[in-house]
């Protein structure tokens, strides 16, 4: 391939080639070396949103964001939690290594309002990672959130329960428990293996 | 004090018949003139009570013991007296009701007080329980002494508080004589020594080591002290007592601190016609900050509230409350932030009139910024969008969260509106759950359907609180793979859900 072509396949992100043209090691390392393994830029996606779907919370979908997040506390970076079904129970949050002077806790009185929430923290460089319990949501919202992210260039987690088939995220995970581990199925992704499963090891 | 037993001695320094002939004119070319106003019954007229109906006594605290600062009019009949330990004034009226000094409340008065006197004078300087005022400079526009201070004697008069005019050249003699309760009005400095010499010694503000070395110097009146060498004096009484002499006598000048009234900013934006239109309103509103910012800016200042008052045609005014989580005085991110509040909240009615409002200001620390770190910078724009959270979603809706040490799972976190909390660390070995509970649900029947998976871990303990509590906690997985923190309530054997391992 001529190196300016290179250049420019590498350098826009607007154009989509698959896997070996993605610039490697550009993501936030998950923290989960199996996880690091099958996603396509060695972890998640800057300036992405992710979906994360499961029918019930409480199985270790926070674990799974954990090393993230501290890492990106630590890094002085900025965390939002919008929304969040139960109390995010600072004890554990400080054994995971998450600073929290730079968790931000959003609780909005309506639910209207968590899109709104979720685009005006997403758009800022110094937050490094939302995550919101949004509820149902339109999908031209999903769209905005994603526009949003990749103005802010930070992660956005979205924790859905409800399966839809399709959706604008950049990164699509489903959630299944198992005994002592959660098995996590990647159903959208970027430069795209088709669906794969990696069990990761919990606490 | 009685006026007249006082006052009768000095009757010929009161107000003179020509007007007051300056000495010694100074640098300015005039003598400064100091007017003291000494509340003495400040510290029970800031009292609810009606403290004269019963023996009413302040109490303050002095060497850890509890002694009379002020007593009302009927426990004084009763021989309570200024300085006399609680012990003994309960003795002599075992009905005296008493109260705790409140420093804080008799400075807010004080402070007030002083915001009116700003109208005789520019020069007003705050004492305890007293203020003084340049007077010197005023005479002129009051007609006179004496008209001045009938002026300021009339318009206390006015206000519910005892008390004590006096007039010196120095300002450490007005406020003596005020304290001793002499309506004096010396406007000589040459009169001051004759006048002050009939003062006895102990109203002297000394230390009880030099008022009683004063005794022992045989010494009585004040006159006896300007009879003595001065080095001698230096000697034995320390030089800051020559030093407080001096300026008592007007042979030093005194520089003294000038009280200033508290700013608040309010400017007006009248409609030519009641409108609703929000892009009139907002134009209005917008022509009024950058006033609002030449206000601080001038004053060094900041603000973290704002309010917008509109006045409607024939509806009570309304108000909108604004806040800032930080310090603020930026104009665009104020406009913001009302712009925000107005897509929230509806006006009740077409508006004539609105009025911008700001009564708490603090002083700005603007720091210098930094030439190579653009970290600073995203740190206001962060500010910045908590501020426009905050005024969309409510101030409750944006906050952190804080560690607390405190083994009671549910005491051991709280929310907290500002980030600055310390980050703590805490000692648990054992792990908790990222997800709690706002209260322990109770587990009924689905108890059967969980599988335990650890060992038991006792918490108990709170006793000294009243929320005392005895359980033994276990980590377990339910029926959908949900992975839970439960425990059994020892008080009552039953079993409960406080968290999950998200």
């Amino acid at each position: 391939m001529k190196e300016s072509l290179k250049k420019l396949l590498n350098n826009n992100q607007l154009i989509w080639c698959g896997e070996r043209c993605a610039p490697p090691g550009q993501g936030v390392s998950t923290g989960h070396a199996a996880l690091d393994a099958i996603l396509p830029e060695a972890g998640w996606l800057r300036g992405a949103l992710i979906e994360v779907i499961s029918p019930q919370w409480g199985i270790g979908e926070i674990e799974l964001f954990l090393p993230a997040m501290a890492a990106a506390t630590q890094a002085n970076k900025q965390l939002a939690w919008i929304a969040p079904p139960y109390i995010p129970y600072p004890p554990a949050l400080v054994s995971g290594g998450i600073s929290l002077r730079h968790l931000l806790l959003l609780r909005p009185p309506q639910h209207q309002e968590i899109p709104w929430a979720m685009e005006t923290v997403l758009r800022q460089r110094r937050c490094a990672m939302v995550l919101a319990w949004p509820g149902r949501l339109l999908a031209k919202t999903v769209r905005r959130l994603q526009l949003a992210a990749e103005a802010g260039g930070g992660v956005g987690v979205l924790f859905r329960s409800e399966h839809q088939d399709s959706s604008f995220a950049a990164t699509r995970l489903l959630l299944t428990p198992g005994t002592s581990v959660l098995q996590v199925t990647i159903l959208k992704s970027r430069a795209s293996r088709g669906r794969q499963t990696v069990d990761l090891a919990l606490n | 004090m009685s006026e007249s037993a006082a006052a009768a001695p000095l009757q010929h320094t009161l107000f003179p018949s020509q007007s007051p002939q300056a000495p010694k004119p100074s640098a300015t070319g005039r003598s400064s003139l100091w007017m003291s106003l000494f509340f003495p019954r400040l510290s029970l007229e800031v009292l609810d009570a009606d403290v004269d109906a019963r023996p009413w006594a302040v109490i303050d605290e002095a060497h850890g013991k509890q002694i009379i600062h002020a007593a009302s009019q009927p426990a004084r009949k009763k021989g309570v007296e200024t300085g006399m330990a609680l012990t003994a004034a309960y003795a002599l009226c075992p009905e005296l009701a008493t109260e705790q000094r409140d420093l804080p409340a008799e400075q807010a008065r004080l402070t007030d007080l002083a915001d009116e006197a700003m109208q005789y004078s520019s020069m007003v300087s705050l004492e305890p329980q007293a203020l003084l005022l340049e007077v010197g400079a005023s005479l002129k526009l009051f007609g006179g002494l004496q008209a001045l201070h009938a002026r300021v004697a009339g318009d206390l008069r006015q206000q519910p508080y005892r008390v004590e005019i006096a007039v010196a050249p120095s300002p450490q003699a007005a406020l003596l004589l005020a304290r001793c309760g002499m309506q004096a009005c010396i406007t000589e400095s040459a009169a001051l020594r004759a006048e002050l010499g009939k003062l006895p010694l102990a109203v002297l503000p000394v230390s009880e080591k030099q008022a009683s070395l004063l005794v022992r110097m045989g010494l009585r009146e004040l006159r006896d002290l300007w009879r003595l060498p001065r080095a001698g004096l230096i000697k034995r009484l320390g030089l800051e007592f020559i030093d407080y002499l001096d300026r008592l006598l007007c042979d030093k000048p005194e520089l003294r601190l000038s009280h200033k009234s508290a700013p608040i900013f309010s400017a007006s934006w009248h409609f030519p016609q009641e409108t609703e239109n929000l892009t009139f309103i907002l134009y209005g509103i917008e022509q009024l900050l950058p006033r609002l910012v030449h206000f601080m800016r001038l004053r060094e200042l900041a603000l973290n509230r704002l309010q917008v008052i509109f006045y409607h045609a024939d509806k009570e005014t309304s108000c909108l409350h604004l806040g800032t989580r930080q310090l603020c005085r930026d104009e665009t991110h104020l406009s913001t932030l009302i712009r925000e509040r107005f897509n929230q909240e509806k006006l009740s009615a077409p508006v004539l009139e609105l009025v911008l409002l700001a009564a708490e200001f603090h002083p700005a620390a603007i720091g210098n910024q930094a030439l190579f770190a653009p970290g600073e910078e995203q740190d206001t724009d962060w500010q910045q969008v908590l501020d426009q959270l905050q005024t969309r979603l409510g101030e409750e809706a944006v906050c952190h969260l804080q560690l607390r040490d405190e083994h009671r799972p549910e005491y051991a976190w709280a929310y907290t509106l500002t980030d600055h909390a310390e980050p703590q660390t805490h000692g648990l070995l054992k792990r908790r759950p990222l997800w709690l509970l706002s209260q322990p649900q109770r587990l009924g029947s689905r108890l059967k359907e969980i599988q335990l998976t650890s060992e038991s871990e006792r918490i108990e303990g709170g006793w000294w609180d009243g929320f005392d509590i005895r359980r033994d906690y276990y980590q377990a997985r339910d029926r959908h793979g949900r992975r839970l923190w439960l425990f059994r309530n020892l008080q009552d054997g039953a079993w409960y859900l406080q968290g999950l391992f998200g």
